[in-house]
């Protein structure tokens, strides 16, 4: 149980505050309402890269990093599809001075053509570094590209090709930042050895002033249900064939995302689940085999992700995954097998407990699907899932029509 | 008004509470370190045993013997172990590394002596069965191909074969049909030589009780296990390469990655200290002279960092980055010009100032909790070192001068003292600039 209080600024700003006596440090945590998914198909990347120009300096304050390292504090940030999240770790007693940063960048950037220039090749950079030095890096991106023909979702949040990233200009980035980085569009969590009034004081000194902002309310584009069979091919210069298989599953709100995330754990968490007893030990047919949902908001991927051990050919390595997921919607899966997979979800989340850190940061992304008290309620939803559910969405759900595949085929040298 | 310009008022943060660890010893000799605290009920175990690659035969031996374990015990299935610990929601995380192979054990304390009776199964009694021996073996051949095709990889092991020589233990020379010369035999000797419990220390960390305390002793405490041979202590030269520059082709690469660096002083030595302090200053923090330069300034870059990796028997200094293929003729200049910086201007009292204060948050960070404090506990404990090395560590970072450093910068940082590796697409300077 992780306890908490809330209070809502006048200009809309959430606070949530979680006190843990444990640690003498606090976190800052500040996650906007905005990710991939809020995109332009044609300036993708785009939330992404500005998160990288969050720290090119505010209106008031020339350098964002240095007082944090003064106060001996750290900070980063992550995009995913869904918000971007910025965060401060730092000696409790130095706490105001995270509350001063996050407050002038949400104020105003400083906006500076150079900041841009060199963002953008250091996002260029990792663009490299993460998907296409390294073997098998494409994957994902061709896999959301074949799952997705109309949702945002089809991208990947590093952007879609490296040419939008290097066609950003400052009009963009100025127009991007007074759309969505508001108070009235953002959430403030704050967690450590902190006072929650203190907490909502500070809130208020530092944050209170600034402007609520006219956010726009566009429709994302819904994925229209999926009706045939899709297959894609490619042939890439990697030592061994990948298969990947992808399902449109239940957005986050929705009870049979928790179904589907234990019939991921079923299949592939740990080294007693289905796919890795069955097909990577006993069959050996894959040296690596992974089953897990995407975790976005709105409805996302259910996939199931292997390399093939040299020689298997994919036909038969596909049929076998098949064969595994058919199991699914014909028996049904007896308690004990169900009862493991509860258990160690339940106590991950015992385990998660432990970081303040991650504590703020799971605070703010339920409080801004709608209430940070979700967090509690998590073992329950998992709890909930019964074998026919199971049963039930893998019927549903594992199905030709619903499914995309991937063919990732070593070149023939 | 609030003053939005220049900030808040810091306190100055000068003292660090550590929790403390008891010591106690179970019935047959093994010394066990205890800290007791958290939140929640649970509990995280380290059984270390010195046998790293230091101690192996040949190439792979330490770290599969170490990965293998859990593959199944005299008790046990590979298939069993894995259903215990899975439908508890324990972990039993296994590593291995230069000098040490561990076993880690992390469960909440209602499952505990459930998870220790089948946990001292695999420690004591592991039978490395052939079929999972055959399928693991495979598994790791193709993560070994696949990893040796990551830029990264080829430079860190070309730098550590460089760096400590290529026939020492602490440097990786492994290569693929090593896989193919390993036998069962050769797991279950090196099991039988240094997993026994003359040769463990075990540290727990959480809220532990009593009969927590004796649980322990039940599984691991008896004389079973106490070896009846005398650990060979091995001794082994350090021998540098004498080509100071290095450079691996892999003709396809869109990034280059670089290692520069050297031996150091380990953290047995006076000058570790100065010398983390230096190598923070260089790349150690996201607003390091590195950071600022190459990847904030110049943009060749996603991350570049530097620091100082100490191990039993040596340290090494390791500056390392990837960056697209054309910028690394520049990104490599900037690097040597931030280094010489370092040798040839005092740092500016500011910037000492907060490499201090940022260092002292890491600090705290490393005792935040019973985790990061076991944490830092295991590095003194496999460095034959007590608190008062981070004691020492606080003196140092507060009376360290801008002389003193830059004295350091010219005594270990000297180019020519230096090796440089890159693995990527080679570019002539020229057309890069």
């Amino acid at each position: 149980m992780i306890l908490f209080e809330k209070h809502i600024l006048k200009n809309g700003l959430k606070v949530v505050v979680h006190t843990d006596r444990t640690t003498p440090m606090a976190a800052v945590n500040v996650a906007y309402n905005v990710g991939a998914r809020n995109e332009h198909p044609e300036k993708t990347g785009f939330a992404h890269l500005f998160e990288h120009l969050m720290f090119g300096g505010s209106v008031n304050i020339p350098n964002y990093d240095m007082p944090v390292q003064k106060v001996g504090g750290e900070n980063n940030a992550f995009t995913t599809n869904d918000l971007t999240n910025y965060y401060i770790t730092l000696p409790a007693q130095n706490i105001e001075t995270a509350f001063w940063l996050e407050s002038d960048r949400m104020l105003e950037l400083a906006f500076s053509e150079r900041s841009l220039e060199v963002q953008k090749n250091v996002v260029i950079e990792e663009f490299k570094q993460r998907y296409l030095n390294q073997p098998y890096g494409d994957v994902y991106p061709l896999m959301k590209d074949l799952a997705y023909k109309v949702h945002p979702y089809r991208w990947p949040t590093i952007g879609k090709d490296i040419s939008h990233i290097e066609n950003a200009t400052l009009a963009d980035v100025k127009d991007f930042f007074f759309k969505y980085y508001a108070p009235n569009n953002a959430v403030l969590s704050v967690t450590g050895n902190v006072d929650a009034n203190k907490v909502f004081r500070l809130a208020e000194k530092w944050f209170g002033d600034i402007p609520r902002r006219e956010v726009p309310n566009n429709e994302i584009p819904s994925e229209p249900k999926q009706t045939e069979f899709r297959h894609k091919q490619v042939e890439r210069k990697v030592p061994y064939h990948g298969l990947y298989i992808s399902f449109h599953m239940h957005e986050k709100l929705h009870p049979n995302y928790y179904v589907a995330d234990l019939i991921s754990d079923v299949l592939s968490n740990g080294q007693s689940s289905r796919l890795y007893r069955n097909l990577v030990i006993e069959k050996q047919l894959f040296s690596e085999l992974d089953a897990y949902i995407s975790g976005d908001n709105d409805p996302g991927l259910f996939s199931v992700s292997g390399k093939l051990i040299d020689g298997v050919d994919i036909e038969t390595a596909q049929k076998a995954i098949w064969h595994e997921l058919n199991k699914l919607k014909s028996e049904i899966i007896n308690t004990v097998e169900l009862q493991k997979v509860i258990n160690k979800v339940e106590a991950n989340l015992i385990y998660a407990e432990i970081g303040y850190l991650n504590k703020a940061i799971s605070l703010a992304a339920y409080e801004l699907m709608g209430d940070a008290e979700m967090i509690n309620r998590q073992s329950d939803l998992y709890r909930q899932v019964s074998s026919s559910k199971i049963r039930d969405l893998a019927e549903n759900m594992f199905s030709d029509q619903n499914c995309s595949t991937l063919f990732y085929l070593k070149k023939q040298s | 008004m609030i003053n939005r310009i220049s900030g808040p008022e810091i306190a100055n943060i000068d003292t660090i509470e550590y929790l403390l660890p008891e010591r106690w010893k179970l019935d047959n000799g093994i010394q066990v370190w205890g800290l007791n605290g958290g939140s929640q009920e649970l509990v995280k175990i380290d059984f270390i045993f010195e046998a790293g690659t230091w101690y192996q035969p040949f190439n792979l031996v330490a770290g599969l013997t170490n990965a293998f374990m859990n593959q199944g015990s005299k008790s046990y299935s590979a298939q069993t172990i894995a259903e215990i610990f899975d439908s508890k929601g324990a972990y039993l995380n296994l590593s291995a590394d230069q000098q040490f192979g561990s076993l880690t054990v992390f469960t909440l304390n209602k499952y505990l002596d459930e998870i220790l009776e089948v946990a001292a199964n695999v420690i004591k009694h592991p039978v490395f069965p052939k079929k999972e021996l055959s399928a693991q073996i495979a598994k790791k051949k193709q993560q070994f191909i696949i990893e040796n095709n990551k830029v990264k990889v080829l430079a860190q092991k070309t730098f550590s074969q460089v760096v400590f020589g290529e026939a020492h233990p602490y440097a990786n020379t492994n290569s693929f049909p090593d896989y193919d010369k390993l036998k069962r035999e050769h797991f279950i000797d090196f099991h039988q030589k240094y997993y026994t419990a003359n040769n463990c220390r075990i540290i727990v960390a959480g809220l532990y009780t009593p009969e927590m305390k004796n649980s322990l002793n039940k599984h691991f405490g008896g004389t079973d296990w106490l070896a009846d041979h005398e650990i060979k202590q091995l001794n082994f030269e350090f021998s540098p390469s004498n080509k100071p520059v290095h450079f691996i082709e892999k003709d396809d690469a869109l990034q280059s990655a670089i290692r520069i660096g050297r031996l150091m002083p380990n953290r047995n030595h006076p000058d570790y200290y100065g010398l983390t302090i230096l190598s923070t200053v260089l790349g150690g923090y996201f607003g390091s002279r590195l950071m600022s330069n190459v990847r904030e300034d110049k943009g060749y870059t996603y991350g570049i960092g530097s620091g100082i990796f100490s191990l039993k028997n040596a340290a090494f200094l390791s500056i390392s980055t990837e960056v697209g293929v054309a910028f690394c003729h520049p990104a490599l200049k900037e690097i040597y010009f931030e280094i010489e910086r370092l040798q040839n201007e005092p740092i500016g009292d500011e910037e000492l100032r907060l490499v201090k204060n940022y260092l002292m948050g890491e600090t705290i960070r490393s005792f935040d909790g019973v985790f990061a404090s076991s944490q830092s506990l295991r590095t003194l404990i496999e460095s034959d070192l007590e608190y008062s090395h981070y004691d020492g560590f606080l003196e140092v970072l507060k009376r360290i001068t801008p002389n003193d450093l830059m004295s350091l910068a010219q005594q270990y940082f000297n180019k020519n003292d230096l090796f440089e590796v890159v693995a990527g697409k080679a570019i002539f300077p020229k057309e890069s600039l």
